[in-house]
């Protein structure tokens, strides 16, 4: 039915339509990709390297369980388990709506931390469209004049699968008199935001000299996660900025994978980009890390306290307990 | 000319009764408005006016048209909690659904996109993206005819770009 009469009114252009469809639409296409197929498909055509370098289609497909967060085999045999179909209703008994994860912003002076926490506390960024005509109002009442943090802490609400997550954000002070009293932020953190300006080099290179070391020195216990953050990102089209200063997605991937980050999100407090994705991937990391915890846990127990495959999948584990009783099913 | 095989069972209760749906191409689909509020387009124009009969789709073919109502028909039931269709007898179904050939499945992208239909666009645009995947872009560029416009230079850049990956 159909068929043939459809056929012959796409006689023209029988395979283009991949090419003609709308950047939207490939950028959806896209976001189901990893890093590695996106970073080949740039080579296809400049359409398509444009897009892929400048749209929100990497973070969401680059969010993964942060890889060298535990040693060896581990990581693979939880590969396998986040595989599992059922993992996603692992995730959600896992993280329960009374669970507070502590996100910590941390960076360079004048990375756009605080503007950026202003804006997701703000909530309305998802409307703002990015006219010159808004950035100048925004312009006026943006944080425009500098106030160095010393620190802040601020709650945050977010709802994932119909269930409340409470993230509690901590902003800390990015300059270098208070190296001493940053740390004391650092305990229980559960995921780092690595904040840099894209215009700056400088600001990107201290990320990974010195934020990195300094939150993985600090942090006892269970190890966080970590996401890249790109601030400012609506300063690369600045003409001002030199192209030699401004870093780009490549470099920043490429921090991602050496460094067994979480993921890299790019964004602009000012225009409103891809804070309400920050959001959502920070929770995401942040629950993926504690059912990558919680496995860990499990896989690690001593003998006779082990929990059973189908209990994980199913969640009904209690913690560290004897050996599971012949009616613990589903 | 395409009318729905058999009446969805129980009509949600606010949403009753049939609506005809009038494709680009003047086909005519009558379905079960609980069916059709799948698409959140037509939920919306639905609620804007009950008493419609009939809805123009400019921009959706009958072709297209009906794919996503068969879909739209199969999850109305299939979600509901008491359907005893299984997650895996789900994702079966939706895999071979989406079997189809490439311009069905772009045409489908665009009326799901269109309709509003959040399920079908992922499910369609993931199928999409598994045929990208492990190709090089030559491959690609064939494949779906896309023209390499490029220059040896920007080529070059790309390639220092990305030369990490490939190490």
């Amino acid at each position: 039915m159909g068929q043939a009469e459809s056929r012959s009114h796409l006689r023209e252009s029988p395979n283009e339509i991949l090419g003609k469809l709308p950047n939207e639409i490939v950028v959806s296409i896209f976001r189901h990709l990893d890093c590695v197929t996106l970073a080949s498909l740039m080579h296809v055509s400049r359409g398509w390297h444009q897009i892929i370098s400048t749209t929100t289609c990497w973070p969401v497909s680059l969010a993964h369980v942060p890889n060298s967060t535990f040693p060896g085999d581990f990581e693979k045999q939880f590969q396998l388990f986040l595989k599992d179909p059922l993992h996603d209703s692992v995730k959600r008994m896992k993280a329960p709506s009374d669970t507070r994860f502590k996100v910590v912003f941390v960076g360079e002076r004048r990375a756009g931390k605080t503007s950026l926490v202003l804006r997701l506390l703000s909530g309305s960024a998802a409307t703002l469209t990015k006219t010159s005509m808004d950035l100048n109002k925004l312009r006026r009442v943006f944080p425009s004049d500098y106030i160095p943090t010393v620190f802040d802490n601020t709650d945050c609400n977010l709802e994932l699968d119909g269930r409340t997550h409470q993230l509690a954000l901590w902003d800390t002070a990015g300059h270098e008199e208070y190296d001493r009293l940053r740390p004391l932020s650092y305990p229980g953190t559960d995921l780092a935001l690595l904040c840099f300006s894209v215009a700056s080099r400088e600001q990107f290179d201290r990320v990974r000299t010195k934020f990195l070391p300094e939150v993985r020195k600090h942090v006892e216990g269970k190890p966080p996660a970590f996401l890249l953050v790109g601030c400012q990102a609506d300063r690369r089209l600045d003409v001002g900025c030199s192209p030699q200063a401004t870093v780009s997605y490549a470099e920043c991937l490429r921090l991602v994978v050496a460094e067994g980050l979480a993921g890299y999100v790019e964004t602009s407090a000012l225009a409103g980009q891809c804070v309400d994705q920050l959001l959502q991937l920070a929770l995401l990391t942040v629950i993926d890390l504690k059912v990558a915890h919680r496995f860990h846990e499990l896989v690690t127990r001593p003998p006779g306290h082990y929990a059973t495959l189908a209990e994980i999948r199913t969640g009904t584990i209690a913690d560290a307990r004897p050996a599971p009783s012949p009616h613990q099913q589903k | 000319m395409a009318t729905p095989a058999a009446a969805a069972a129980a009509p949600a209760p606010q949403l009753e009764g049939d609506i005809k749906l009038v494709s680009e191409d003047a086909h005519e689909f009558v379905t079960p408005k609980n069916v059709a509020a799948q698409c959140k387009m037509i939920k919306t124009m639905l609620e804007v006016s009950e008493e419609q009969e009939f809805i123009n789709l400019p921009n959706v073919k009958g072709k297209e048209l009906e794919k996503v109502i068969e879909y739209c028909r199969y999850h109305v039931q299939a979600d509901k909690p008491d359907s005893g269709v299984s997650d895996n007898d789900k994702k079966t179904w939706d895999e071979n659904f989406v079997k189809v050939d490439k311009e069905t499945l772009f045409n489908l992208i665009m009326a799901a996109n269109y309709l509003d239909v959040k399920s079908l666009l992922d499910l369609t645009c993931a199928t999409v993206a598994n045929m990208l995947k492990n190709k090089t872009p030559e491959e690609i560029r064939r494949e779906f005819n896309i023209k390499n416009d490029l220059t040896p230079e920007e080529e070059e850049e790309i390639k220092r770009e990305s030369a990490w990956l490939y190490q």
